[in-house]
């Protein structure tokens, strides 16, 4: 079969890793092999491609990214040490370059908690679903993910100390697949923090994975901090049970390419999910965030709430879909994207749909962009605030909503920080 | 000498495209530490837009004429600038801010202000011990400084807190931009028992108004009538019952002739 001469270079790359590359982990090798066949057969998204309409990939993986072999040795205790939840009380995992390292790692065993490398498994955890969806990402990661936490949280249990996973990283030139499955038990409640750190240009790929059984609770805050030379895609897959909550949080400053897929779906009624994210961005970064929710079942409630800030030539998207199946009755979703334009070459899409099958649900969606409100900067500065810190704190109040019902004091103040860090070096002056 | 303007006119850029409109012809006033004056005039006078460019509001051009502050040019700074001078204008709409709660932008705007005059910043809790006196002075909840700047507040609580803002920073000039539009007589009451708590022998005021009503409850020292972006007749605090009897329709005239 002759190779199609659109082919990408890192996809081909990918393609020829195949026969040499050894992810290790026997267990999973099954799973692998169907996802990389369903990778190769429908191959990367085109620009033609709805679902990624503003993010033509083609312009990033034009060079090959291999899968990683080797890790670096430089640079790791920085990397480590600039993890914004240091304050928070938890357990860490440290990946590097798609494996544990079990020496900057520090677990603090929880009665109830499992916890676990996917590369430390030698059986396939009988809790875990290893399959992809329908999606590029998701088989890419499947079949070139090398190691991932592998957490359980068992029914009924109110678990006090959270995990902080950070997924690093580094080097040029390569790629780097990690996939992190959670599952929290009947009536149990988690919190995960997951932090994308590390530099240079390459492709790194985060899958979490999370299901939630009846009456159980997780609360995952993301952060990605990585440099401008990054490519970094982020999948998060729910799927919630009945009465189940969902908070999930992700907050970006970093990056040159980022791509953040949500799909969260409803299996059970009565269930709820928050989907927040906190984009801070300039230069020319590019941040993309795709979400679909299912609501498959009645009675259940999604909030998504998208904040996007971009200066000089950044480019912030934002494609959202709440999909509500027929018989979903009483359905609840609201779905916003807001951009905040502070340059003049800086661009925000947004497009939030709904599809609706059933007829008795409430549901709404909107968008809006704009540039700092000039009433209000007036207002803070006939008051004695200056210029920058008025406009600081207008962005900082922008992006607030989506940090204020963060329970974690340590991890509040964290994200605050970090969009503080940001305006601290706005405006170069 | 407080204030010192002279002459003042002031263009601004009109809706329709590149068109100019001069809204100041020619201002001039004078505000002794101590003094409260009242600016009085018809809809679209200018009162407003002279409000605006003491406080340094972008969108205005100044063409000609000086304003002096404390023997600065005033129009020589930048909004903070004049702010922390001592310069205070109660907005005649007062802006929502969603996100910034009422107490972090005072504690803010104090110390911002206190920056700006090389003073040192007031400590939490001395700023706590200021902001309770002030708002039992001024009965206010403390409940409303939790929330976000004015989102939600009715127009008498708005109208309250930019009087608390004004205790709190203390300025030496204070321009109240209709301070008294949209408040019923109990509101306006309450407002201005909070300006007259402020009048001293080294604070100034200036109260823009429409109306006499304001001025039965805020004595002034002298009343100017402004019409067409000049100041046409100045006088006691009796000029300013003459206007009920009478109406502005004389003035216009006579500006006009």
């Amino acid at each position: 079969m002759s190779k199609p001469m659109n082919r990408l270079a890192a996809e081909e790359a990918w393609r020829e890793a195949r026969e040499s590359f050894d992810a290790g982990v026997p267990w999973l090798a099954e799973a692998r092999r169907s996802a990389l066949e369903a990778f190769e057969k429908d191959g990367l998204p085109t620009p033609r491609t709805e679902d990624w309409r503003w993010s033509d990939i083609h312009r990033y993986l034009n060079a090959p990214y291999p899968p990683a072999v080797a890790t670096p040795a430089e640079g790791l205790d920085t990397l480590v040490a600039s993890n914004p939840f240091v304050g928070v009380d938890a357990s860490l995992m440290v990946f590097v370059n798609g494996r544990l390292d079990p020496g900057r790692s520090r677990l603090v065993g929880e009665e109830g908690v499992d916890v676990l490398a996917l590369s430390e498994a030698s059986l396939a955890p009988e809790w875990a679903d290893f399959s992809a969806r329908d999606d590029a990402i998701d088989r890419l990661n499947l079949a070139y993910a090398t190691d991932g936490a592998l957490v359980r949280v068992r029914a009924g249990l109110q678990a006090s100390v959270p995990l902080v996973v950070l997924n690093i990283t580094t080097g040029e030139g390569i790629s780097c697949a990690l996939r992190h499955q959670v599952r929290v038990e009947e009536g149990a409640s988690f919190t995960l923090y997951e932090v994308q750190l590390g530099s240079g240009d390459h492709v790194a790929n985060v899958v979490t994975a999370v299901k939630l059984d009846e009456a159980a609770s997780l609360t995952r805050i993301q952060a990605n901090l990585k440099d401008e030379a990054t490519i970094h895609f982020a999948n998060l897959d729910a799927d919630l049970g009945a009465r189940a909550r969902l908070h999930d949080l992700a907050v970006l400053v970093g990056g040159r390419f980022h791509r953040q897929q949500d799909f969260v779906d409803f299996s059970g009624e009565e269930a709820e999910a928050r989907v927040d994210s906190a984009y801070l961005l300039r230069g020319r970064q590019h941040a993309d965030t795709r979400l679909v929710v299912n609501h498959a079942v009645p009675h259940c409630t999604s909030r998504e709430t998208f904040k996007c800030v971009m200066d000089e030539n950044a480019r912030g998207a934002f494609q959202g879909r709440i999909h509500v199946a027929p018989g979903a009755q009483k359905t609840d979703g609201q779905m916003a994207a807001h951009g905040l334009l502070l340059g003049e070459m800086a661009e925000f899409d947004a497009k939030p749909e709904l599809e609706i099958y059933a007829d008795d649900v409430v549901c709404a969606h909107g968008a809006t962009a704009g540039a700092l409100d000039e009433e209000q900067l007036f207002y803070l500065r006939a008051r004695g605030i200056t210029e920058r810190r008025a406009r600081g704190m207008l962005i900082s109040a922008f992006v607030a909503e989506t940090f204020d019902d963060v329970e974690n004091e340590a991890a509040r103040s964290a994200l605050q920080n970090l969009a503080e860090s940001w305006l601290a070096e706005e405006g170069g002056a | 000498m407080l204030l010192n303007v002279e002459n003042l006119h002031v263009r601004v850029e009109a809706e329709e495209e590149g068109e100019v409109k001069e809204i100041l012809k020619g201002l001039s006033l004078t505000i002794n530490p101590g003094e409260v004056h009242a600016i009085m005039g018809p809809n679209g006078s200018g009162k407003s837009t002279f409000s605006h460019v003491l406080a340094g509001k972008p969108g205005y051009e100044v063409t000609d004429g000086t304003v002096r502050f404390r023997d600065e040019d005033l129009l020589e700074l930048e909004p903070e600038e004049r702010a922390a001078k001592g310069l205070f204008l109660a907005f005649q709409y007062p802006v929502e801010i969603p996100g910034v709660p009422y107490m972090q932008f005072l504690k803010v705007a104090l110390n911002s202000q206190r920056k700006l005059r090389g003073e040192e910043e007031l400590s939490t809790p001395d700023f706590m011990r200021l902001i309770r006196q002030e708002t039992e002075r001024l009965n206010i909840p403390m409940d409303m400084l939790r929330r976000p700047v004015n989102v939600g507040f009715s127009g008498g609580e708005k109208k309250r807190m930019e009087v608390l803002q004004m205790a709190v920073l203390n300025p030496t000039l204070c321009i109240l931009d209709e301070i008294d539009s949209g408040l019923d007589i109990d509101a306006l009451k309450v407002v201005a028992d909070g300006v007259n708590a402020l009048r001293s022998q080294e604070r100034g005021f200036l109260l823009i108004t429409h109306y006499q009503r304001l001025l039965d409850y805020i004595e002034p020292d002298h009343v100017h009538v402004m019409t067409k972006g000049r100041i046409v007749r100045s006088g006691g605090k009796e000029l300013a019952l003459e206007l009920e009897r009478e109406g502005y329709a004389a003035y216009a005239e006579e500006n006009a002739a």
